[in-house]
């Protein structure tokens, strides 16, 4: 564990890594650049890491980020010139995206941010239970007993 | 370890942070996977192409002010001298009011994105915009992007060319909603028993979700309905 934090080293070290996690997660450069300085930002802020393996910290924080400016984006105004409208207008069936979208917002809501972020490595990025547990910092059955609870609520 | 391997791991063999077992098995993976050696070369090529970004987010970082940790000695001092001076500041407290300084600013007030419609017409390929004074045809799909701006509910009537039928579709949240008729005074009752063709809105950003279900009776005590 290291204290004094070299931000601007540990950014030009990791600072693709993290990059292209929120643009895989966002899906705008834009955001992506911003949610990056998010997560340097976060890391300044809490002054040590473990210094082996900072890349596991910051794929988590950058993870937790992106989600919650994915959260955000339905309370922020849009821009002048946003395109989404023409996007939506263009899927085969909007309505099911969207209650997909809302049925992972309520559920989120429900559950804590680690849960959340449990279930984007593991379903989304592909990592095992072992390989979540690793990341997180947790058993392998805490891991599955969250994720377990997590589809419980999207059956009900 | 995965058939397919995670980005997280690829990213941690590429940084020397995977354990010597992990990282001789991608090694190993790696003389005989093309497709892995290419997600490898695509990434040191993104490293490349994300430089200029990282460096902008770099100096962005520098130029903020760093937290700094001072010593329980400086500390305490400090806060000794801070109480000295909210007291001295309380008691010499003049009795005027204190106008906005030049950094002060009302959030929201530039760039006011109002709320507004558009319609579109599904085509074979996507969808196209229709301008205002378009004509749509028997059979046409049309859909009514509603973007909402920040409000949390919104309310959409449409009457036809005879000026007899109104319909009415309120917008409350991210799924889209059907036009239904409706009577000229419920504007905001949700209606989607008579639905009509071909028609549906949906809204670019909406507001939360509100819940109707019986299972949100606690939400529903601490927010009165609208």
């Amino acid at each position: 564990v290291t204290d004094d934090l070299d931000v601007a080293a540990l950014c030009r070290r990791y600072g693709p890594m993290v990059l292209r996690r929120c643009c895989q997660l966002l899906r705008n450069d834009e955001e992506a650049r911003d949610a990056c300085q998010d997560v340097f930002v976060r890391l300044l802020e809490r002054r040590r890491i473990d210094a082996h393996h900072p890349s596991s910290l910051l794929y988590r924080i950058a993870t937790n980020v992106c989600l919650n400016w994915i959260r955000d984006r339905g309370r922020r105004p849009e821009d002048a010139m946003d395109d989404r409208l023409f996007s939506i207008a263009a899927l085969e069936e909007p309505g099911g995206r969207s209650q997909a979208r809302l049925l992972l917002g309520w559920l989120f809501a429900r559950r804590p941010e680690s849960s959340r972020t449990m279930a984007v490595l593991h379903y989304v990025d592909g990592l095992t239970l072992e390989q979540v547990a690793a990341e997180c910092g947790l058993s392998v059955s805490g891991v599955r007993k969250r994720l377990t609870r997590l589809r419980e609520d999207v059956h009900r | 370890m995965n058939d397919q391997i995670p980005d997280l791991v690829l990213e941690q063999y590429r940084l020397h942070e995977l354990p010597p077992v992990d990282t001789a098995a991608i090694a190993d993976r790696l003389r005989r996977d093309a497709l892995l050696r290419a997600r490898l070369s695509a990434l040191d090529a993104s490293d490349a192409t994300l430089h200029d970004d990282v460096e902008r987010i770099v100096r962005h970082m520098l130029a903020r002010p760093q937290p700094h940790r001072p010593r329980a000695v400086a500390w305490a001092l400090s806060v000794a001298v801070a109480t000295v001076a909210i007291a001295i500041a309380v008691v010499m407290r003049p009795r005027t009011l204190v106008g906005p300084s030049a950094v002060d600013r009302i959030k929201g007030a530039e760039d006011v994105v109002r709320p507004s419609l558009a319609l579109y017409r599904r085509t074979v390929d996507g969808s196209e915009r229709l301008a205002d004074g378009a004509v749509a045809r028997p059979g046409d799909m049309i859909r009514v992007g509603y973007r909402p701006a920040g409000r949390a509910y919104g309310a959409i009537v449409s009457i036809d060319g005879r000026g007899t039928s109104p319909s009415i579709c309120r917008v409350t949240a991210r799924a889209p909603c059907r036009f239904s008729q409706a009577r000229p005074c419920c504007s905001t009752r949700r209606t989607n028993s008579t639905t009509r063709r071909n028609g549906n809105a949906f809204t670019s950003s909406p507001a939360r979700r509100r819940s109707t279900s019986a299972s949100s009776s606690r939400r529903r005590r601490r927010r009165p309905p609208v």
